[in-house]
């Protein structure tokens, strides 16, 4: 049902001008990625930064709480830039992004990551007066912050495994796949056999 | 001195046929590449900003700066190591790509400035350092990586 | 009051930054070439697929 709802609003987006005009101009698309890589240096990198020292690893002169504040903002600025090249880079090539297995992984993925950041925050409030100097934070916030880079490091190789065609739907797959990728007409096609 | 031997070897290395016959392993191999460049581009503008007033004004910058060299080195030869491997697959393309040229040519003079300008420089109390000074090292160092990672992307598309 | 030992390293550090200054300079100037020759390049690649109303 949903894959068919998403299926549809794929063909619709495909169908628009602007669609086509992202994904066969000469430059557009490849600078709209561009961008999207190189802003993980934004994003990412002041993530890196901050898990780190949440970590114990860097920065551990400095506050927890200073390195948290203080590099938010910018990270927020590069989390947006991603996320309306990532839009952009979707809306040039929407029906077989949405039934790609690793952009469904990716996104799945992206929404964990997202949970994690808020428990994250939540936690870290609660209780980053009694440990705010200290070189390495307490254990849950440890684990909150390998399980940041860990889930984001699977957003970037999903991210780029979406180039990959192994799983595409034109292939020949098991149902589970085709389940997975959205591939409604293979599904059907698989039930009338 | 031309380096067409070295291409050539990595061509036809063990490490060729790993990279040319598995892309998943490539995958992953190139997820660490993004990630030694989001480890490398995060110390070098929470450092460069720093220098710029733009971000951790109520930290000082010797301190900021300090912090990132570990880090930056560490992102560094993760880039390094997995580069190698990652033009494994395509290294005879490569010493034929004007685009690869440019890249290497902006990362030797990145990694030199780094060690030889950037890190000496700054070890010392920021106070005796002309704030212009600082400001156009700073800008340059984020000049210079901006390119090294634009033109590695564009290599894909050249 | 700043000791001798300080202000021997900060007058030996004054060539330094000249020296860095002129670094700086000279890589960014190579940058702003490289890439005034890249937009360039884009540019005429956009004239030969879109202009002259063609």
């Amino acid at each position: 049902m949903l894959n068919e709802w998403l299926l549809s609003l794929a063909r619709f987006l495909d169908a628009q001008n602007w669609s086509t005009q992202i994904h066969e101009s000469i430059y557009l698309y490849a600078w709209i990625e561009t961008t999207h890589v190189l802003t993980l240096m934004v994003f990412l990198g002041m993530l890196f930064v901050i898990d780190l020292r949440m970590l114990g690893l860097a920065f551990s002169n400095v506050r927890a709480s200073t390195i948290a504040e203080r590099l938010d903002k910018p990270m927020m600025i590069g989390l947006v830039l991603m996320v309306i090249t990532g839009v952009l880079l979707y809306f040039a090539i929407p029906v077989r992004t949405t039934q790609s297995l690793w952009f469904r992984i990716k996104v799945v993925l992206i929404v964990f990551a997202a949970v994690n950041a808020f428990a994250f925050r939540a936690r870290m409030q609660a209780s980053v007066s009694t440990w705010d100097t200290d070189p390495t934070p307490p254990r849950h916030i440890r684990m909150g912050a390998a399980a940041s880079i860990l889930l984001w490091a699977g957003v970037v190789v999903t991210g780029r495994t979406i180039a990959y065609d192994w799983f595409d739907c034109h292939k020949e797959l098991p149902y589970a796949i085709y389940w997975a990728a959205g591939c409604v007409d293979e599904m059907a096609a698989f039930a009338s056999e | 001195m031309d380096l067409y031997p070295f291409f050539d070897w990595l061509d036809t290395s063990m490490l060729a046929d790993i990279s040319k016959a598995h892309g998943g392993v490539f995958a992953v191999v190139q997820m660490f590449h993004l990630l030694g460049m989001s480890i490398l581009g995060g110390m070098v503008l929470v450092g460069d900003l720093r220098l710029l007033n733009v971000v951790m004004r109520d930290t000082p910058s010797e301190i900021v700066i300090e912090n990132t060299h570990k880090w930056f080195s560490i992102g560094l030869a993760t880039m390094i190591i997995s580069g190698i491997f990652l033009s494994s697959a395509v290294s005879l393309k490569l010493y034929y790509n004007e685009m690869f040229w440019a890249k290497m040519s902006a990362l030797a003079v990145g990694i030199a400035f780094f060690y030889l300008v950037r890190r000496p420089l700054l070890s010392v109390p920021h106070e005796g350092i002309k704030p212009g000074l600082l400001k156009l090292m700073a800008l340059t160092s984020i000049a210079i990586w901006f390119t090294v990672a634009a033109s590695g992307r564009w290599i894909g598309f050249s | 009051m700043k000791s001798e030992a300080e202000r021997q390293s900060s007058s030996s550090h004054k060539p330094r930054q000249v020296i860095a200054t002129v670094v700086c300079v000279i890589v960014l100037a190579s940058l702003a070439w490289f890439w005034s020759e890249q937009v360039k390049e884009v540019i005429e690649m956009l004239e030969l697929a879109y202009g002259d109303g063609a």
